[in-house]
């Protein structure tokens, strides 16, 4: 249907509100099989022509034109009328997306309004909705570290452990602490110490394979480990706090799902109201979808 | 300067000997911000009346919130997108004339069909005259007396809905929403359109209606608003000029709408209430132009400027200094200099103006500005709006990125309100920018150095003044390259001042790049970084240019008594422009003209010194 030629000849060529007039054609005769051609049909289809939509204009272009001109879009119009009637006669009306999509919304919307007025539940309905829904609330695993940088564009990659290296003893026999991280080492782009970040947050300032690597580590509250190497160089990590993914208490995400369940109720409503309208349908399945 | 940090670098120090002196959580006591948010602030959806009309007819702004925190949507032409990573922050921002209503009223909504303009509407397509309604929002901001505003109960009804969404999106420390929209005025088919943006909930912006130019088309006019905003609610609430490129000369020009010149009322107003400059974007980038700045290799960049918005008057070379960013804020020195107060002292954020309810800015992964430009074959052929500029020109642009300690309303905002923000034209690039009289050029290989930084100078958007006897201003920049992204080329401050004779000058200076390139001995210039780019597959690697770049940068033509304003860009090595992925993927070929390859990059907001 998207790549139909025709559907977006329909889409772009013509404005949206085009197809309203079309389901409301100018006033015409009670009888499907005559066309009447009058100057008011003639002028709003000139403005849906030119896709310029201003009707004093399009009188006045309509006033000037010579007897040929005006014959030749008398002859257009007649053509589309006659065709667009032939259409709907066949019932191609029903097959037009744009058509469908515009009817199709406007029964939404009412069911949107019915829908609006859900009451809140109280907090007992609320957990128990929760409780069957819990790994939608998961808490993703964190770490909080602090790391020492060299960095191996000054100095190359061999020198940059090696001075990692040397570190890592001063570092561990002064038994440097999380908050003095910053006085080592060198200017990292982003940040020395982290606190309970996530895993892309990492990758994304020190590549896939260290953080893979961090996530992994064991936490040492006073033992810096490494070298690690990054994408940028090399990193000492004092690891002092690694927490697995885990389930979120209630009370923990309370407020995201209440929202999360006025949004769900309101759906809920809403398919409903859509259901019933389903429901005054009989639905035959022809053989033909038999797999 | 800020005693906080100072017991801080001390606690920092007796550490290392006494592991209970500092605080356990080092960011305690930092009050300077630590993280760079990547968000939208001009967004619009089938709310907007351009965009319903042009076929944006099924995304909300809850859609487009979903979609900016990861979601995937399906777009108009019924492909699936998503984001490569969420944004951190978004503003949906519909155009206020006529807000929500021709999705209203298309679908039957008694709110806007029981209206008199939805009356007329209906009346004007029951008689075979679609123009009453098609012209409805053109005409609403040309010809307000003919095109009314719904009526305030309507307004506001529908407003409030706005604004109750974006409440309930916003997750303070995920996401935020903030409530805006977009203030739609012109004059003779020329672009003054500013994004609204407020700090507050659904409680205090949900109380006034948006200001539209059925209101008022002039400035100053908007401003008293956002001024009577505040002092009713007590919130606060910002505005953010766009698309300068497409003004012809009007939206940052001498002159005030009634042909007097600009003065100092209009100059307190214009810096009180816009603190912003949206310089990149959808239609068109305006940070520089070659015309005005011709030494300037890197000014010729997506430009548009052929024109007003609507197509009406050609461009003239004249209007150029008030349409882009740094002559703009090089006229401001000027208009400080004889008013006292500087106008246009804006910072600079990058957003995409998309319609289509989606925020794309990265050139593989662009949904183009209405859904005619969603990805399909023939979306180079076709004129934005059918009748405007030629689609192949649309730039896949920009992010607006805040330093801010925390991601909510509060905090970005007020990174939005201090100008500590930058622009990208749809990269992530991370960049922090210094001004100073103190810093020494070991700074940047301290680990500790944003301690130093903020305490001895400014970051972006700030002001330096009265330089100490025999000092230089000194800029520091630290530019990172987007994780996913293309390396970097080169790092360069701008520098726009007024001379001690009264003229305006500017001047570009390479301070850090990448791969042992050197300056041109004539020109001083940094030559071309070259290109990894295979048109055939458009695609590049990085194997030319640098992952970060930093510099220390001590201004040599330094005078303690010129007005100066200083701002960073930071630029990527070439990748393919988005027609470029649109060739391989469609396998078409773009226009002649469109460019195949571009250099994303920052800008940052500016650092001035006034004597």
């Amino acid at each position: 249907m998207l790549k139909d030629p025709l559907f977006h000849f329909i889409v772009l060529g013509a404005l949206l509100f085009g197809a309203w007039a079309v389901l409301n054609p100018a006033e015409s005769a009670d009888d499907p099989r005559t066309i009447v051609v009058d100057r008011e049909a003639l002028l709003t289809f000139i403005q849906y022509r030119t896709r310029s939509f201003d009707e004093s204009a399009a009188a006045e272009k309509f006033d000037a034109w010579p007897e040929a001109m005006l014959e030749d879009v008398i002859q257009d119009f007649i053509r589309e009328e006659a065709l667009y009637r032939s259409a709907v006669e066949m019932g191609l009306d029903a097959d037009d997306y744009v058509m469908r999509q515009r009817m199709v919304q406007k029964v939404e919307f009412m069911a949107e309004g019915v829908a609006e007025d859900v009451v809140a539940p109280d907090d007992n309905q609320l957990e128990a909705w929760y409780s069957e829904r819990k790994q939608n609330y998961a808490q993703a695993a964190l770490i909080t570290f602090a790391h020492v940088f060299f960095s191996s564009e000054r100095r190359g990659e061999a020198s940059a452990t090696e001075e990692a290296t040397q570190a890592l003893e001063a570092l561990n026999r002064a038994r440097v602490p999380f908050a003095a991280a910053p006085s080592w080492g060198e200017r990292f782009p982003y940040h020395v110490n982290y606190v309970d970040r996530g895993f892309e947050e990492i990758v994304s300032h020190f590549g896939e394979t260290m953080a893979v690597e961090l996530f992994s580590l064991e936490p040492r509250e006073s033992t810096w480990q490494g070298p690690f190497s990054s994408t940028r160089g090399t990193h000492l990590i004092l690891l002092i706090r690694s927490t697995p993914a885990r389930e979120a208490a209630f009370a923990e995400v309370r407020d995201q799902v209440l929202r999360d369940w006025l949004v769900e109720a309101t759906r809920a409503r809403k398919d409903a109201f859509v259901q019933r309208v389903l429901d005054g349908f009989t639905v035959v399945r022809a053989p033909d979808l038999q797999r | 300067m800020r005693p906080g940090f100072t017991i801080l670098i001390w606690g920092g120090l007796l550490a290392t000997t006494s592991a209970l002196a500092a605080e356990y959580s080092p960011p305690v006591g930092k009050d300077y911000p630590q993280y760079a948010y990547f968000g939208d602030t001009h967004l619009h959806t089938r709310n907007s009346a351009d965009a319903y009309s042009l076929g944006n007819m099924n995304l909300t702004p809850a859609d487009a919130y979903r979609f900016a925190r990861g979601e995937e949507v399906i777009a108009h032409n019924g492909m699936r997108v998503k984001l490569r990573r969420p944004l951190d922050f978004l503003v949906v921002s519909d155009h206020s004339e006529y807000l929500g209503g021709y999705y209203r009223f298309n679908v039957g909504d008694p709110v806007v069909r029981n209206t008199p303009v939805g009356q007329a509407w209906q009346a004007g397509l029951e008689k075979g005259n679609p123009g009453q309604m098609m012209s409805a929002f053109t005409g609403s901001i040309n010809n307000p007396k003919e095109h009314p505003p719904f009526p305030e109960a309507t307004r506001r009804y529908i407003w409030q809905d706005v604004v109750k969404t974006a409440d309930d999106y916003n997750q303070p420390g995920l996401f935020t929403s903030l409530s805006g929209y977009e203030w739609t005025s012109m004059r003779d088919g020329s672009n003054l359109h500013r994004v609204v943006v407020f700090k507050d909930g659904a409680d205090k912006v949900g109380q006034m209606v948006p200001f539209s130019a059925q209101d008022s088309i002039d400035p100053e006019k908007l401003w008293q608003a956002l001024a009577d905003y505040e002092k009713a609610t007590g919130g606060e609430v910002l505005a953010i000029g766009h698309n300068g490129n497409l003004s012809n000369g009007l939206m940052y020009g001498d002159k005030l709408l009634d042909g007097r010149p600009l003065d100092r009322a209009f100059a307190q107003m214009s810096a009180r209430w816009e603190p912003l400059f949206e310089v990149t974007q959808v239609k068109g980038d305006s940070e520089s132009h070659p015309k005005l700045s011709p030494d300037d290799e890197f000014a010729d960049f997506e430009n548009w400027d052929v024109s007003n918005i609507s197509n009406t008057a050609p461009k003239e070379d004249w209007m150029l200094q008030y349409e882009y960013a740094r002559s703009v804020l090089k006229n401001g020195l000027k208009h400080e200099a004889a008013t006292g107060i500087n106008p246009f002292k804006f910072g600079l954020i990058g957003s995409t103006d998309g319609h289509n309810s989606v925020s794309t800015a990265e050139e593989d992964n662009f949904f183009g500005k209405f859904p005619e430009t969603e990805p399909s074959a023939n979306r180079f052929t076709t004129k934005m709006a059918r009748q405007l500029d030629p689609n192949w020109k649309l730039v896949a642009s920009g992010y607006a990125v805040v330093w801010a300690r925390e991601n909510t309303r509060e905090e970005i905002f007020a990174a939005l309100k201090r100008k500590e923000v930058y622009a990208t034209t749809g990269s992530r690039i991370q960049v922090r920018f210094f001004g100073g009289f103190h810093y020494t050029p070991d700074l940047i290989h301290k680990p500790l150095w944003l301690d130093d930084a903020y305490d001895k100078g400014v970051p972006m958007g700030g002001d330096l003044t009265a330089a100490p006897r025999g000092k230089a201003v000194t800029l520091v920049v630290v530019a990172s390259k987007d994780p996913e992204g293309a390396n970097l080329d080169r790092v360069q401050i701008i520098k726009g001042w007024l001379d001690n004779k009264g003229r305006l000058q500017e001047k570009v200076f390479d301070v850090a790049w990448s791969g042992g390139r050197e300056r041109d001995a004539v020109t001083g210039k940094v030559p071309a970084v070259g290109s990894t780019v295979d048109l055939k597959t458009a695609t590049f690697t990085n194997t030319i240019g640098a992952a970060d770049l930093a510099a220390v940068w001590t201004d040599p033509d330094f005078d303690p008594k010129e007005r100066a304003f200083y701002y960073a860009r930071v630029i990527e090595i070439p990748r393919p422009r988005w027609s470029t992925y649109d060739m391989v993927y469609f396998g078409n070929e773009a226009p002649a003209e469109t460019p195949r390859t571009l250099q994303d990059r920052a800008y940052t907001s500016p650092i001035w010194y006034t004597p």
